[in-house]
Order: C-alpha cells, then sequence, then structure tokens
C-alpha cells in the first residue's frame, strides 16, 4: 500500500479493572493502517480485538503508547467510526432515520438530510424499506442499516466489531460481497475484526494476527490475491492455511492456560 | 404415536380467547352480584347478631348512584353528582400532570447522571414510604383550597412515574450509547436523542400507573381536604347521613371511572408504544 499512513498505533498499552483485579487486554500493541486499506484482525477469543476497536473509537481510554488517526478534511466528519455485531440500531427511529442520526448531529438540514439518507439507502440496497422499523427487517437488513448509517459520519475509518457474526452463513457470504463493493465504492478505511480466517481472507488486503492475552502483533500476512476472491483457489487456501498456522499457536496457548486455570 | 390432544368441552367452547374472556367475565361478575343482592345482608346479619341490620344491596346501591346524578340527596350541597365528578377529575389530573411535569425530567437524569441520583436518592427513598395521606399535615399546613388535595395526588402519581423512568433510562442497551458516542453525539445529544425516546416507554408504564393512583387517593384526600367531590360525598353519606347507600353508589362510579381511566392509558400507551416503533 502506498498511501498516507491513516492510523498509527504505537506501543499502546490498554488496561481495565475486571472484578477488583487489573488486566492488561493490550501489550505495546504496534501498528500501521494505511489509507483505503482493509485490514482484518484475527485472535483468540479474549485477546483484546475488541478492545483494540473500543480505543480506536475512543470508547476505552488507553494507559500507555501512543495512538493517531489522521483527522477528515470535512470539519463537521469524525475521524472514526463502529459498525457492531449486534446492530445496535435506534429501535424507535425507522431506517432513514437511523441513517439521519449522524446527519442531525453534523447539523446538516433537513432538506440534505433526506438527499443523503436517499444516498446511502440505494447504496445499502434497502430501497422501500425508508420507513420500515428496525424489528421488522432481517439481521442481514439491519446490518446494512448500521453500514449505512457509519457512513454518514464520513469517517475515513470503519471500525467493524465482528459485524456479520450473527447472520446466517449464506447472509454472511452476501454480505462480505457487499462490503466490498461499499468499500470499492466509497474508498473508506476498514479495520475488520472477525472469528472466521475464512472471512478474513476473502475480505482482507492485510490480516492481522494477535497474540493471546495481553494482546499485541503477532504476525500481519499480506493478502495479494486479486477481488473477486473464490474461496477453493489454490492461493486462497494456501493464505489460509498460513493464518490458521500461526493462529494455532495463539489458541493452543489460550487452551493450555484455561486447563491450568481450571486445575 | 399419540393423536392429536383430546380437548374438554370447556375448553373447546372457550378455545378462543376473547370469548373466553367474556363469558367467564360475565358469569364472574353475575356470581359476585348474586352475592351482594341477596346473601351479603342475611350473612353479616349473622355474623353480628342483628337482624335489624341494613345493608344497602347492589341495585339499591346503584339505584342510588343514579338518583345522586339528579338530585342532591340532601347533602347540604348544590351540587349533583356529576359536578363532584367533575371536580375530582380537575383534582387528580390537575396532581398526575404536575406529576408528570416533575418526576419524568427528575427521573431521567437521575437514570443518567450517576451524581444527580446519588443526590437525590436518599430523600427519594426517605420519602417514598409515606403514604400519600400521610402528607395531610403538609398539605394543611403549606398549601389552601384545591391545591391541598392535588397535592396528595400528586403524591400518588409521582412515584410510579419516577421509578418507572429511572428504571427505563438504566435498562437501556449499552450498546446504543456505544452507538451513538462512535456516531459523534456528544453527552447531551445522547441524553435527548437516545435517552429519552429510549426510555419513554417505561416512562408510560409508570404514567399509567401514577394516574391510577393518583385516582385511588382522590377519596381520602378529598375526605380530608374538600367540601365537594366524589370523595367528600362518600365521606359525608357515611359519617353525617349515615346513607350508606348513596356512599356504595359513589363507590361504584370511581370503580366505573377508574376503569375507564385504565382503559384509555392502555390504549393511549400502545399507540405511543406504536408511533415510537417499538411495538
Amino acid at each position: 500500500m502506498a498511501g498516507n499512513v491513516l492510523i498509527s498505533i504505537e506501543k499502546l498499552n490498554v488496561e481495565f479493572k475486571k472484578d477488583e483485579a487489573t488486566v492488561q487486554a493490550l501489550k505495546d500493541f504496534s501498528l500501521k493502517v494505511f489509507e483505503g486499506e482493509f485490514v482484518c484482525v484475527l485472535g483468540p477469543s479474549g485477546c483484546g480485538k475488541t478492545t483494540l476497536l473500543r480505543a480506536l473509537s475512543g470508547l476505552q481510554q488507553h494507559s500507555g503508547g501512543k495512538l493517531s488517526i489522521l483527522p477528515p478534511l470535512n470539519p463537521t466528519a469524525i475521524p472514526v467510526t463502529q459498525v457492531f455485531q449486534d446492530f445496535a440500531l435506534f429501535p424507535w427511529r425507522t431506517v432513514r432515520k437511523n441513517i439521519e442520526f449522524p446527519l442531525e448531529i453534523r447539523g446538516i438540514l433537513p432538506d440534505q438530510r433526506v438527499a443523503i439518507s436517499s444516498q446511502l439507502i440505494s447504496l445499502v440496497h434497502l430501497d422501500g424499506f425508508e420507513d420500515a422499523h428496525p424489528k421488522e427487517l432481517s439481521g442481514g437488513m439491519k446490518q446494512r442499516v448500521a453500514i449505512a448509517r457509519a457512513l454518514a459520519t464520513e469517517a475515513n475509518v470503519l471500525l467493524m466489531d465482528e459485524p456479520f457474526g450473527s447472520l446466517d452463513a449464506q447472509t454472511r457470504n452476501l454480505m462480505q460481497c457487499e462490503l466490498l463493493e461499499i468499500w470499492k465504492k466509497t474508498g473508506k478505511t476498514i479495520v475488520f475484526v472477525t472469528h472466521s480466517v475464512d472471512e478474513a481472507v476473502f475480505l482482507a488486503d492485510r490480516i492481522v494476527v494477535m497474540t493471546s492475552r495481553p494482546g499485541t502483533v503477532k504476525e500481519s500476512i499480506d493478502v495479494d490475491i486479486p477481488r473477486p476472491r473464490d474461496r477453493t483457489s489454490q492461493e486462497f487456501i494456501r493464505i489460509r492455511g498460513k493464518v490458521l498456522a500461526e493462529l494455532q499457536e495463539e489458541f493452543e496457548k489460550t487452551v493450555s492456560r484455561e486447563r491450568f486455570c481450571e486445575n | 404415536m399419540k393423536g392429536p390432544e383430546k380437548k374438554g368441552k370447556l375448553a373447546r367452547i372457550t378455545g378462543n380467547a376473547l370469548v373466553s374472556r367474556i363469558i367467564f367475565g360475565a358469569a364472574g361478575a353475575i356470581l359476585f352480584i348474586v352475592f351482594w343482592e341477596y346473601l351479603l345482608e342475611p350473612i353479616a346479619r349473622g355474623f353480628q347478631g342483628n337482624p335489624d341490620l341494613n345493608i344497602p344491596t347492589f341495585s339499591e346501591s346503584l339505584g342510588a348512584l343514579f338518583s345522586s346524578f339528579v338530585d342532591t340527596g340532601g347533602t347540604w350541597n348544590e351540587y349533583l353528582m356529576g359536578d363532584h365528578l367533575m371536580l375530582s377529575l380537575g383534582r387528580v389530573l390537575g396532581g398526575f400532570a404536575i406529576a408528570v411535569a416533575i418526576a419524568a425530567p427528575i427521573g431521567l437524569l437521575m437514570g443518567y447522571i450517576r451524581e444527580f441520583e446519588h443526590f437525590l436518592f436518599p430523600i427519594n427513598e426517605l420519602a417514598r414510604p409515606i403514604p400519600p395521606l400521610a402528607w395531610i399535615p403538609v398539605a394543611v399546613l403549606l398549601m389552601s383550597g384545591e391545591l391541598k388535595v392535588m397535592f396528595i395526588c400528586f403524591l400518588g402519581a409521582y412515584f410510579p412515574i419516577l421509578i418507572n423512568t429511572i428504571h427505563g433510562v438504566r435498562s437501556i442497551d449499552p450498546v446504543l450509547y456505544d452507538a451513538a458516542k462512535t456516531l459523534g453525539a456528544s453527552r447531551w445529544t445522547i441524553f435527548f436523542k437516545v435517552v429519552v425516546p429510549a426510555a419513554s416507554g417505561s416512562m408510560m408504564t409508570g404514567i399509567r400507573i401514577g394516574l391510577g393512583i393518583a385516582w385511588m387517593t382522590i377519596v381520602a384526600a378529598e375526605m380530608i381536604g374538600s367540601s365537594n367531590g366524589v370523595g367528600w360525598y362518600i365521606a359525608v353519606t357515611t359519617f353525617s347521613m349515615t346513607r350508606y347507600d348513596l356512599a356504595l353508589g359513589a363507590m361504584m362510579l370511581i370503580a366505573f371511572v377508574g376503569y375507564a381511566i385504565f382503559l384509555m392509558m392502555e390504549v393511549g400507551e400502545r399507540r405511543f408504544l406504536k408511533w415510537l416503533g417499538m411495538f
């Protein structure tokens, strides 16, 4: 990737208190993400993937190290926004009103809000569902609303925390293709946390494998397969094997530690 | 394999929930009325050992209620029952409206700002167990006229609205706060655009319960602090005139109006939630 460094994380430390004990979630975590890059973050459960995203989005304070994100050119836009696994839609707002939430905050006038939200609704293929409430939508549709809503912030960075984790396999594959399409059209920088190696290899420019807690970067693997990617191609399987091998080591560490705790 | 489950005769007739509700509801009501009309007086006479005991029957009480709408019945008061009812309703709605205006914003803020909750918690929790009627000395000292009675109704409505509103804020899914923050919302934007709508369902439940309790407190409040209204009417017909038929008739009116209020509030609550898109 040739572009500018958009996110720069240097020796980031994050700890939080859990039941009186201090848990070190991230230790000396360093990573650079370039403008327009699609980075997937993989790692064993509890390794701090979610904490990493929360630190990036400002939901979690860090206790040490440096974290900087290039501010957007548009003064009303925010630098980062996030898409959650549970969609986190506002149930009392319609599809359109959910998407217009960030526009209202940015002080955009009603006429313009409608124009922008209509564009975003088309982008995520939800035409005809403008006035539906979240409870009337399927999981995949809810996540499309959440993505469109996040895009309405005009943040350069889109953080996604297992966004397709609660969808069925078929919807999940469809959403992956649509996300790539949206990414291509909008040029956003995406940091995508997932548990699925397959998903990571299908989506990412680069896969960051994290160690078990305290989380740090174990390995960064470039995925230079041209898109659209074929999940059954030799190259796909080779990279998937490589990522799995890296992960396996960390899984084993976690498992042995858990066994140790039980005894 | 077993065949389809066999249902009893009763279950087959009343398979429909609404039909069942009507049939059994009517049966229960009729049983109660028959008991009151024909059995209550003899049983009470037996218990008290007083064969001259006179208990107004259902039909006598209902008749007394109808008559009270056209005849003051010697209550030393120019008002008819319709006027008493309007006066009582006015006081209840007045006290209730003030309770909504105060308890809803305080509840929202107590749920949202921890320090504010800590600030008001002791005084609210200490005041809560005091029944509205025990506040009468305060009402008499501080207020006069209509305000005295309204104050008691206000107290009846205040706590259910407050408690339910706080609960509504507390049960907001934390991920909604995270979402709003990552969409660029400030603390006060989150309050108005997330907390208020998200808690409004629970707040409406509190408002419905609060209005019911305000209506229940009216009788006792008027007995002490008023010279008209349905509550005053019951007190006067009971203690001064010993016209128990008129008193029981007024009780029936309180029941009917209370139930009507309950139904209206329930429909209103459902409409509101539907309008919010949450039901």
